[in-house]
């Protein structure tokens, strides 16, 4: 009877998590299955996801680095100005999407000393990182000019966001290394953030490739372990964080672009919007969360529940696939009927997708989750 | 309410000039940064417990976008801060069956104090200040007793003195807080027994009986005591907000069935007595029977009510106490006033959100990986 109740509880949490309070659907599980091996998932998420999914982006940044150079170059060494603008638009999409892989995650070294937020300011509806950035760029604040002041400052000023932000105009074009009056601020903030944000990348990749802080914790759990008592808690923080991604997604990036309103307002709600970038990071989100989910064997630990690695790599490829098709310019794809429909249903891949794996994946597995809904006062 | 109104200018001027000196855990030109981001606006800072992506825990104090201005380390599960109206000084207190408290300064004018509860007794987590600042009033239990006692602490020399204790008026004294006329305290005797043996275990489920109760804070006189009726006797009445009225508003949490589905907000009008709001009769029996934290905006129009267990806010009119509007959000708890109307909300999984209206989704400010906000967040409300 208790393992009844606790599978009850269970399923509560994960209607609750899926934003499904009112509950409906599948039937908790309580059918006999052999005992989950709830040590498989962390060491698999780290090694076959993690690992190489923080090297990729450390990667794009450093060839980033590069095309930052190029483009503040003098003229008269820059060569082929519209090339070496092509070059860094592409290397900053080629960022961007190596982040969105990594960041639906936010497990581990992602999760310690704020590095997901030093990666980029997301999610930002009041505008924090306009004001701070502004502000920097008119007191032209030198501390902002190394990768190892920046890190001291806020974590709004350090990231791909702050890149952005400086690197490419309200429309889209790239305006870094153009002749404004304050270019050559703006090209040394450009390289420290870089430079930054490869010392991030790096740490992040270190603290999974030589496990410290969280993913350390998360791979040794134990009675003395603060964090993560035995496998299962352990598999629980990931799966939650996991979790967290989706709802981000399909919460803060696609509802509120789907909301009433003028398009293009609505598409700046979007991260990566302004160097039209947000259809591309929103896609390689939902390429990481298949890849992370698939990785880890969430799916496998369950006899009951190994249909869902099917279901998740079929829906994950058709919203990917519908994405394919809107326009780069978010705005643009909002105005148009057939590309915002597109959108619309990507939605609902979300939604479904967020019933299956919080829901009935997290049923089968018997994960909980909640800090103060597990444990409250 | 829990915020306190302090002189805009002289919070700002006194944060940078702070933090020049000291902010712990937090690079200077970041606390600066934040602090910055602030000057053209009217939001406040946040000040609550949380634990960390290695399951540490700490005290901060954050922007809405939750950008920390300062993090104090915590030697566990911290639960309430109490703010002191006359110095701005603040008191995380542990957990309950926790023992220990921590005396800081959100400025960082001063180094955090650690004190710890006396032997045989500890904290329930809530505290409350005396008008004056010279005085801090913590519930806690007499657990050898089974006895809910308020301790009295000076506050004012450099290491927080005890001064002795009086009795709460009932049994697991949860929550506590000044009334408006700065003599009276009014405390929630959430009526459960725990004994720190028996962990968070609950030991008389069969017979508790909660009260919320008025004391005079300056001789320990219990001014009066309100319980509900004789059935409701399993409705544990924990955590609280008063209106500068003198309306108490306590959220509660049903022991009893779970197919019993009571009203989880009451209203304590002194002259009137205890009253139950309840929601709307689609939202009765979807509550999980739990409410983790409650607080007024601040025009005081609207109370809002945390279900972390079931994920969900409710809001009511003060007025009258109608049923508003609820929303979704997994694991939320922490609430406080962000404006005159609105709400910030926090959750476990990091984020920050703000609430304008109860019947439309919060807006997202923050999300924090590895953060967990505890279940109760303050607000320090420059005007």
């Amino acid at each position: 009877m208790t393992g009844v109740i606790t599978t009850l509880r269970n399923w509560a949490w994960a209607f609750a998590v899926a934003g499904l309070a009112a509950g409906f659907g599948a039937t908790p599980v309580l059918a006999q299955e052999p005992p989950i091996d709830y040590g498989r998932f962390v060491p698999a998420l780290v090694e076959d996801y993690a690992l190489p999914t923080a090297r990729d982006l450390r990667d794009r940044l450093q060839e980033l680095e590069g095309d930052v150079a190029r483009l503040c170059a003098r003229p008269e060494e820059v060569g082929d100005a519209g090339e070496a603008t092509s070059a860094f638009a592409d290397g900053f999409a080629a960022v961007v999407a190596a982040h969105g892989r990594l960041a639906v995650s936010r497990f581990g070294a992602l999760a310690d000393a704020s590095a997901l937020e030093r990666l980029a300011f997301v999610p930002d509806p009041r505008g924090v990182l306009r004001r701070q950035v502004t502000r920097l760029l008119a007191k032209e604040d030198p501390s902002a000019l190394t990768a190892a002041t920046l890190k001291d400052k806020s974590v709004a000023l350090q990231g791909l966001t702050a890149l952005e932000w400086i690197a490419f105009s309200p429309d889209g074009a790239v305006v870094l290394g153009t002749e404004q009056p304050d270019r050559a601020y703006r090209c040394a903030y450009a390289g420290a953030l870089v430079a930054g944000l490869i010392a991030t990348a790096n740490e992040v990749g270190r603290g999974y490739a030589s496990p410290s802080g969280q993913t350390a914790l998360l791979l040794s759990p134990g009675p003395d372990n603060r964090l993560a008592a035995t496998p299962k808690e352990a598999a629980e923080v990931a799966f939650k964080a996991l979790m967290t991604g989706l709802a981000l997604m399909k919460d803060q990036v696609l509802e509120r672009v789907l909301e009433p309103g003028p398009a293009n307002g609505r598409a700046a709600r979007a991260p990566f919007a302004r160097s039209r970038n947000a259809v591309r990071h929103l896609s390689a989100g939902i390429e990481g969360l298949a890849l992370a989910i698939t990785a880890a064997g969430y799916p496998e630990g369950a006899e009951g529940a190994r249909w869902i690695g099917n279901s998740l790599q079929f829906e994950t490829a058709n919203a990917r696939a519908a994405l394919a098709a809107v326009p780069a310019d978010l705005g643009a794809g909002l105005a148009d009927p057939e590309a915002r429909a597109r959108l619309v249903y990507v939605n609902t891949i979300l939604s479904g997708l967020r019933g299956t794996l919080a829901g009935e994946l997290a049923g089968h597995l018997a994960l909980k989750g909640g800090f103060n809904a597990l444990d409250g006062d | 309410m829990r915020s306190t109104v302090i002189d805009r200018r002289a919070f700002l001027t006194g944060c940078a000039a702070a933090l020049a000196a000291a902010a712990p855990n937090v690079p200077r030109a970041r606390a600066e940064d934040a602090l910055a981001g602030l000057a053209g606006s009217d939001d406040p800072l946040f000040v609550a417990a949380r634990r960390g992506s290695d399951g540490s825990y700490a005290l901060a104090v954050t922007s809405p976008e939750g950008i920390d201005v300062l993090t104090i380390p915590l030697p566990g599960r911290g639960h309430d801060v109490a703010l002191c109206p006359a110095t701005g000084r603040c008191l995380v207190f542990a957990r309950r069956p926790g023992t220990f408290a921590v005396l800081f300064d959100p400025l960082g004018r001063a180094g955090p104090v650690t004190f710890q509860a006396e032997a045989g007794r500890h904290f329930y987590g809530h505290g409350a200040f005396s008008p004056d600042g010279r005085l801090v009033f913590a519930t806690e239990n007499d657990f050898a007793a089974a006895r809910g006692i308020i301790g009295v602490y000076d506050v004012s020399g450099a290491f927080p003195q005890r001064l002795g204790e009086f009795a709460s008026g009932g049994v697991g004294p949860h929550d506590i807080l000044p009334m408006p006329d700065g003599k009276t305290l009014v405390v929630a005797n959430g009526g459960i027994e725990t004994h720190p043996e028996r962990g968070r275990d609950k030991l008389n489920l069969a017979t508790m009986r909660p009260n919320v109760a008025l004391i005079d804070r300056e001789d320990g006189a219990l001014l009066a005591r309100f319980e509900l009726d004789a059935e409701l006797h399993q409705l544990s009445l924990r955590h609280m907000t008063v209106s500068a009225g003198g309306t108490v508003w306590i959220g509660a949490q049903h022991q009893g069935a779970a197919t019993e589905t009571p009203a989880l907000l009451a209203a304590l009008d002194p002259e009137k007595g205890l009253r139950l709001h309840d929601v709307a009769p689609r939202l009765r029996g979807k509550l999980e029977n739990y409410v983790g934290s409650v607080a007024l905006n601040r025009e005081e129009s609207v109370v809002a009510a945390s279900c972390p267990r079931a994920g969900r806010m409710l809001y009511f009119a003060t007025a009258d106490g109608r049923f508003l509007g609820s929303q979704t959000r997994a694991d939320v708890c922490g609430v406080a006033p962000l404006d005159d109307a609105g709400f910030l909300l926090s959750d476990g999984e990091g984020g920050l959100l703000q609430s304008d209206a109860p019947d439309t989704a919060p807006l997202l400010l923050a999300s924090r990986a590895g953060i967990s906000w505890d279940n109760h967040m303050i607000a320090i409300s420059p005007r």
